[in-house]
């Protein structure tokens, strides 16, 4: 007699699973919650849903993710997808061929002239794999026999706020659940003192707008939205006891709370009671566990130059690399690094050279050191933005400066680690660098490997909202099977 | 987790088996081999199978993906959600159903084969049935698959109750729920305490928690009717509107940012203090929804009702650059449409934006017919980052109202003056025989430029004419031109800018301008600018232009916003290509189309009025309004940067001329005659034009227009305005969209609501008015459902229809249908009275339960469907925060207002977003401002106050019905660290003191009250002291410790205690507010 199964059953599952267990944050996965299925009242249909939601459902490959989001959208043309061509017809106009029915943003379409324009950098091939990396990224082009390039994603859009929305949550618009939600929502935490979503975004950079929506809950309990940690004093939002409390009073005050708490439930029986004494627990501990991760202090000096200085500057792409590492290490599932700039509409040779020097080294440090730790088997580590960059330049061409507009056809994303091929490139683009013509991966293509990697079949893993089956690749998504090890 | 279905032969004998297999035989002679698993769960299925309760939600749930309304994905020809298709018979010659035979009903073999090229559903399809589904469509068919209409979809009617419940309870909502109770062996639980009444009540009608002279009352009050006292009491608060409203604030996504991108300044604070002053008034439900739908449409429409449509303002709206304009406005076309159908008919229409529903009868084409009601409004795509945009109201203060009503008259007078001048003095005009000097005309000349010569004077720029106010980056290229040389625009960057030399218009300047113009072009979507200074979105397109369309038809825009405020006029003919024009308008300084005459080649040149609705400045300023900003003039190209629609002028222009007056056609003349060295004869009626115009009487009358008209100006200029819904005078047509693609239209549709409920009646207006009407009407038999399950949520938790936006195929049946359908009739019946009903259904025996949680019930029934307890859950966020303030007593009972900025960790909107200027750092609100209640609270969609959020309140950027109710430790960290919650305990502890005193015990009994609405058990309040004997140790050994607590928040410690003691007691008030029973409603 209910039909939003889902809902209830996590209500119920809370309540119960809770009493059972002292696991707080993200304990609450789909896992879990089906051990109490047959808990539910006689009188209502059981869950069809969950007849395919045991998570995950193959094992994963997977058990850690970080995802070094690159906001703003990277040239592919100036760091990857190497196209002499567009050198070669510098300032000719883009072949009307080539054009197609691509539709433009509203920046470029009423330029009157559409100018190739060749990438000013240097690109060489690198490795055993002969990747072509530019010289904007000597640190990532020395790992590239770890990394495996994928040159043929695409996306449904052409401006920021929708392609980003659409790559964390599988829809252009508002209201949906973000990839680390629903990881969260699936799959748990394995850690009792940590968040299982942690959210890292470079301090003082701006760019581009990022939206809590990216690592929101959408419509899954609110549990599972990633917890964003912040350089400087107070890492969590409202970690830190007030002023004039310390620890050990705020211990004493718990113990008091808990035993006021414990009466009361003896007293009604209500079990969500229970439930919040442990929530208590797990937030005091998180007082003490999230300051030690966030302490590098203990870092050797050879990891902060591996990392390079900035690394040593709370709140860099470099310290919430390492961070991100450190918590990888404490097992959080999945962290997501945040890094705006990258939305190159004017002046792109100065500005990607700023942006390169900030996220190369320690990209490629955090891929090495996760290595050198034995993590990379069982992490997975992914470096990209929310779209490419024309090959034609918005504004006016000349010798030595160029900008590029959105671009959705095609672009470039890397990733390294569990599960993935090791050295390798896939997909292609034309001699243009502006369609792609071998083995497209659409955005819900990616998400959906993503989630295999992590042992989740995307087309069963759904929430039922409002009357439908919600799953974070909507009705779309083919696991690229060809790229997985 | 997948069950092995083993089929084999029934062997034993049970008696219900056996009756199938006995049927089987019977009419077919056939078998049917039930699998055991099966059988056995058909030991425990109710005696009747109910087609709605039992087998539909399976059928849309399993089957409907494949066999279901959506056309394009329906397999073998069967359909399940029509009853004539279910059971007729399929191409293969088999049924799906057959109310005679089980075997002969196709579905029951295919549900229980376990051969993947017969099961059903598909193993591909992910979907499974259990055993025991199996067995109850099994059970359903055997007792002769009897088909029922879906039940939201009839008309609800009131039944009665059970005699036996009738007798034992009076109250009509208690009679259907104690109906359920017997059925499965249930008691009402015994009413809750005074105390856990007064408390539940006070939160539920107010938001807030008793006083606790409140208390003391009811407890006092043992007469009869006491209860109900307390309710009307509570009903008549102004907080009960309040409370109300913060139901509805998530209902209709109000926010205060616009949500997408920069995420801006929206200003709809004055639609939500609409709604609490409605509530105030008891609008009754029907005119409360039908003024938000369509108050503009009402007759003779007051502002009150036009203010009421912002509800369907509330869509997030994005400013982001380069968004293609026509995708984002059908966005917010869909998002009204979808809330419209959420809000009030509980049905997600939304996957119906793509392909045909796939469970609920709405096809593609019906979901766009509904958006048609919704699509009729002149409003941008693309916005500004801040700001508010058109379709917009006036809301002007009573003062304010006056002053202008006053301008007003004194601005008619004028004008009739100036009528009667004019008559005047053309009864005494005298002939005039020559015509005005060049020289006259030219004292009015602001700037003449000629194109004859163009320089170069750094790398990248270069000026004509040798005059260093007029620049250009690329050099354009000089041609022949109709007087000496002209300039020819060919790429993006040869256009050229006038700097200082003219000044930036105010509306009530008249200002004229003539210039040649040769284009070759006709450029579908893509305008040509030939001047002006209009600025992109986020100088709210502020100044002024004069260009072509791609039609080459000439136009004029005043623009203070557009597409909202502003006059725009459009010529009729168009210019034709490869042809010199000389082209003119002059401009009276009226802020009127009328005002405005165009000339081409020296004759008026007719044109028809687009907008005429300007009243704000239209002098350019910087981003989001911040400055005014002098802004050059530019020819040949707009300053728009992101709409894609930057008008490059491609073609010559030639002698550009600008006057700071309305020139006449006589004068226009005179300039025109210069070029061809040729004297135009004297038109008698253009003389007596221009002498009029040109006498001293009439232009020191002209004058005191112009000072009235400024002073108008002047005072509508700080006028609050909020976007409101507006029908194009003209219907825009609407499309079904392949996809839903904005670029796939694929078939014209009008408005029409969804075949499956009743039609519209003929009568009613095919507008959103028609739509409201078609909503109330008696025929429809959704709307009272849906809102009556709504305030059943609001009041008890959880609605009789646990999925209240989803009232289709695939949302839950009600727990209670007949008492949903009493209450829907009832609610209908009595006018749409929400204050009765919310009074009904508080004062039933149902609502006034003890919530405890006996483990006999909670056994039976976990989540308490039946009602056989009171229900207990967390607070809502903001009432959570309410009861904090009210607690400590810092709580503002300032009612309505621009929405306030508690206290919030720093930095939190501008690490995330750096592009609206109006939100770009949080400045936390000051003094009372800082303690308003929950609903007040500033919500940035894009980056929500995160301690409301931590408790599940909503970003805003969809509708919300129900709001998730979770648990987290980051709930914990708000309330033992948050300012506001530390700050509230600080102050409680100072409460505590000042109120009460004697002994500490009796102290922290008095806190204790307070926090709770109870007195404390002995050893509660031991368990208390001693806490706060420890503490208090430790702060008389660490003053400096004590004295930060008193320190934190904005609020000033009193002095009145002693700092260890207060800073001791406020740990106890700070453990009193972490208590499950301060921020649970028991």
């Amino acid at each position: 007699m209910n039909c939003n199964h889902d809902h209830d059953n996590s209500d119920y599952s809370r309540r119960d699973f809770l009493t059972k267990t002292t696991l707080g944050l993200g304990g609450l996965s789909l896992a879990s919650m089906l051990n109490s299925e047959n808990l539910y009242a006689s009188n209502r249909l059981s869950n069809s849903n969950s007849l395919d939601l045991r998570l995950p459902h193959f094992v994963p490959k997977v058990k850690r993710v970080i995802y070094l989001f690159q906001s703003g959208a990277p040239s592919q043309l100036d760091l990857f997808d190497y196209k002499p061509t567009l050198n070669k017809m510098q300032g000719q106009e883009l072949p009307a061929s080539v054009f197609g029915e691509q539709r433009l943003t509203g920046m470029t379409a009423g330029q009157s002239s559409f100018p190739l324009a060749g990438s000013l950098f240097n690109f060489n091939q690198h490795g055993n794999s002969g990747a072509w990396v530019s010289d904007l990224m000597p640190n990532v082009s020395k790992i590239s026999d770890e990394l495996c390039f994928i040159k043929s994603m695409h996306t449904d859009a052409i401006n920021h706020d929708p392609a980003v929305s659409l790559l964390q949550t599988g829809s252009q618009l508002p209201g949906r659940p973000s990839i680390g939600s629903w990881l969260s929502y699936g799959l748990g935490t394995d850690n009792k003192n940590l968040p299982g979503f942690v959210v890292l975004i470079t301090k003082d950079k701006y760019g581009q707008p990022l939206y809590s929506r990216s690592w929101g809950n959408g419509f899954l309990p609110s549990q599972h939205q990633g917890v964003q940690f912040r350089s400087g004093k107070n890492p969590v939002l409202y970690l830190d006891n007030p002023p004039g409390v310390t620890k050990q009073l705020r211990e004493e005050q718990l113990d008091y709370l808990s035993k006021m708490q414990q009466d009361k439930h003896v007293d009604i029986g209500d079990p969500e009671i229970l439930s919040r004494i442990s929530q208590y627990e797990m937030a005091f501990r998180m007082q003490t566990s999230v300051p030690d991760v966030m302490d590098l202090s203990k870092e050797p000096d050879s990891i902060f130059e591996m990392y390079g200085e900035d690394s040593r500057k709370p709140g860099t792409f470099a310290a919430n690399c390492l961070l991100a590492r450190r918590l990888i290490e404490k097992d959080v599932k999945f962290v997501q690094l945040y890094h705006q700039g990258w939305d190159h509409h004017g002046d792109l040779p100065k500005n990607i050279k700023t942006q390169c020097k900030e996220t190369d080294q320690p990209t490629a440090a955090l891929i090495k050191d996760l290595k050198q730790r034995g993590l990379l088997e069982d992490t997975l580590v992914i470096w990209g933005g929310e779209f490419g960059r024309t090959n034609y330049s918005q504004g006016q061409l000349t010798e030595t400066n160029y900008a590029r507009d959105h671009h959705p056809a095609c672009f470039t994303i890397f990733m390294a680690g569990a599960g993935i091929k090791k050295g390798m490139t896939y997909g292609r683009t034309d001699e243009f660098g502006y369609n792609i013509i071998e083995n497209p991966v659409h955005v819900h293509d990616f998400q959906a490997t993503l989630m295999h990697l992590m042992g989740i079949d995307h087309e069963k893993f759904t929430f039922k909202f409002q009357g439908r089956r919600f799953r974070l690749t909507d009705v779309h998504g083919k696991v690229v099977k060809d790229i997985l090890s | 987790m997948l069950q092995v279905l083993k089929l084999r032969f029934f062997k034993k004998n049970t008696s219900y088996i056996s009756i199938i297999l006995l049927l089987g035989f019977l009419f077919t002679k056939c078998t049917l081999v039930i699998p055991e698993e099966i059988s056995q769960e058909m030991e425990s299925l109710p005696e009747v199978v109910d087609f709605n309760y039992h087998i539909k939600p399976i059928l849309s749930d399993r089957c409907f993906q494949c066999h279901g309304p959506d056309k394009n994905a329906r397999k073998a020809g069967l359909r399940l959600d029509i009853e004539k298709l279910a059971f007729s018979k399929l191409e293969s010659g088999k049924r799906a159903f057959s109310g005679l035979s089980l075997y002969g009903s196709e579905s029951a073999h295919r549900i229980i084969s376990s051969d993947p090229e017969v099961q059903m559903p598909p193993p591909e399809s992910n979907l499974k049935l259990t055993s025991r589904e199996k067995a109850l469509i099994l059970k359903w068919i055997d007792q002769g698959a009897t088909w029922k209409e879906h039940w939201s979809f009839t008309l609800p009617q009131k039944e009665n109750p059970s005699p036996i419940a009738k007798e034992e309870y009076k109250h009509q909502i208690d009679q259907f729920v104690y109906d359920k109770l017997l059925e499965n062996e249930l008691e009402f639980e015994p009413q809750a305490t005074k105390e856990t009444l007064i408390r539940r009540l006070s939160f539920d009608l107010t938001g807030l928690p008793p006083s606790l002279p409140q208390i003391d009352s009811f407890l006092k009050d043992t007469l009869p009717g006491n209860y109900e006292r307390l309710v009307d009491q509570l009903m008549e608060t102004q907080s009960f509107s309040e409370r109300l409203t913060l139901d509805w604030l998530d209902v209709s996504r109000y926010a205060d940012s616009h949500g997408l991108h920069a995420d801006g300044l929206r200003t709809m604070w004055p639609w939500r203090d609409w709604v609490i002053d409605a509530f105030n008034k008891k609008m009754p439900y029907d005119q409360f929804v039908t003024w938000q739908l369509a108050g503009d449409l009402l007759p003779n429409a007051t502002q009150e009702q036009k203010l009421a449509t912002a509800f369907n303002r509330n869509s997030p709206m994005t400013a982001e650059g380069g968004v293609i304009d026509e995708e984002w406005r059908l966005n917010y076309v869909f998002d009204r449409t979808e809330t419209f159908s959420t809000a009030f008919l509980g049905l997600t229409v939304a996957c119906a934006k793509c392909h045909d529903h796939k469970f609920d009868p709405i096809s593609q084409k019906e979901y766009y017919q509904l958006s048609g009601f919704f699509n009729n409004v002149r409003e941008l795509g693309m916005t500004g980052d801040d700001g508010d945009f058109g379709p917009l109201l006036y809301l002007p203060t009573e003062n304010q109202e006056e002053q202008l009503q006053k301008l007003q008259t004194l601005i008619k007078q004028t004008q009739t003056k100036i009528e009667l001048t004019q008559n005047e003095l053309a009864a005494v005009y005298q002939y005039i025989d020559e015509l005005p000097k060049t020289s006259e005309i030219n004292q009015y000349l602001l700037g003449h430029y000629p194109f004859d010569k163009v320089s170069q004077v750094r790398s990248n720029q270069y000026i004509a004419d040798n005059n260093r106010n007029v620049k250009a980056s690329k050099a354009p290229k000089v041609v022949q031109g109709i007087k000496g040389e002209a300039l020819e625009f060919e790429s993006d960057f040869d256009r050229f800018s006038i700097n200082k030399e003219i000044p930036n218009f105010e509306w009530t300047d008249p200002f004229s301008l003539a210039i040649w113009t040769q284009t070759h072009q006709r450029k579908e979507k893509s305008r040509q600018f030939i001047l002006g200074t209009t600025g992109g979105k986020n100088n709210w397109w502020r100044g002024w232009d004069f260009y072509l369309e791609d039609t080459n038809h000439l136009n004029l825009r005043l623009v203070n916003m557009s597409p909202g405020n502003m006059v725009h006029v459009r010529s009729k003919d168009s210019i034709k290509v490869d042809e010199w024009s000389h082209l003119a308008f002059s401009y009276n300084g009226t802020g009127k189309a009328k005002g405005i005459t165009f000339y081409k080649n020296g004759n008026p040149f007719e044109f028809e009025t687009q907008i005429d609705n300007l009243s704000k400045s239209i002098k350019p300023v910087s981003g989001s309004g911040i400055n005014l900003e002098q802004r050059a003039v530019l020819v040949g190209k707009t300053y728009e940067g992101s709409t894609g629609d930057n008008g490059l002028f491609m073609g010559k222009m030639d002698d550009l001329k600008i006057f700071n007056k309305a020139i006449s056609q006589l004068e226009l003349n005179v300039l025109l005659d210069q070029y061809h060295d040729k004297m135009t004869p004297i038109d008698e009626s253009l003389a007596k034009d221009h002498w009029v115009q040109n006498h001293p009487k009439y232009t020191s009358i002209q004058k005191d227009l112009k000072d009235n008209l400024e002073a108008w100006r002047k005072e509508i200029e700080p006028v609050l305005e909020v976007m409101v819904m507006e029908e194009l005078d003209q219907a825009r047509t609407t499309y079904l969209y392949s996809r839903g693609n904005y670029n796939e239209p694929s078939l014209e549709v009008t408005a029409k609501t969804p075949e499956v409920l009743p039609a519209m009646d003929k009568s009613f207006p095919k507008n959103r008015l028609g739509l409201a009407q078609w909503l109330f009407n008696k025929e429809n038999p959704l709307t009272a459902r849906v809102a009556v399950n709504r305030y059943w949520q609001m009041i008890f938790g959880n609605g009789l229809v646990s999925t209240p936006t989803d009232f289709g195929v695939q949302g839950a049946l009600p727990s209670h249908p007949e008492l949903l359908d009493w209450l829907a009739v009832d609610f209908k019946e009595n006018n749409w009275d929400i204050r009765r009903l919310i009074k009904q259904l508080v004062t039933s025996e149902t609502y006034k339960q003890q919530s405890i949680f006996g483990h006999n019930k909670n056994d039976i029934d976990p989540n308490n469907i039946l009602l056989a307890r009171g229900n207990s859950h967390r607070l809502p966020a903001e009432m959570i925060r309410n009861n904090a303030l009210a607690v400590s007593g810092l709580l503002s009972e300032k009612v309505g207002g621009p929405s306030v900025k508690p206290y919030q960790p720093k930095g939190l909107w501008k690490e995330k977003n750096t592009f609206s200027i109006r939100l770009l750092e949080y400045n936390e609100s000051e003094g009372e401002d800082l303690y308003r209640r929950g609903i007040y609270t500033f919500i940035k969609r894009g980056s929500p106050p995160p301690s409301l959020i931590t408790f599940d309140a909503t970003s805003r950027e969809i509708c919300t019905i129900k709001r998730e109710n979770t648990s987290s430790p980051l709930q914990s960290l708000v309330l033992l660290n948050d300012v506001q919650f530390f700050e509230a305990s600080r102050v409680f502890a100072e409460r505590i003191f000042s109120e009460s005193e004697g002994e500490i015990k009796d102290q922290i009994k008095h806190g204790f009250r307070l926090a709770t609405s109870r007195l404390p058990k002995e050893n509660e309040i031991n368990l208390l002291d001693e806490l706060y004997q420890n503490q208090l140790r430790f702060y008389k050994r660490n003053r400096s410790e004590a004295y930060k607590v008193l320190n934190v928040g904005e609020s000033k410690y009193n002095r009145l205690t002693s700092a260890d003691k207060v800073a001791a007691m406020t740990i106890v008030a700070n453990t009193l507010l972490n208590l499950n029973e301060s921020y649970y409603k028991y």
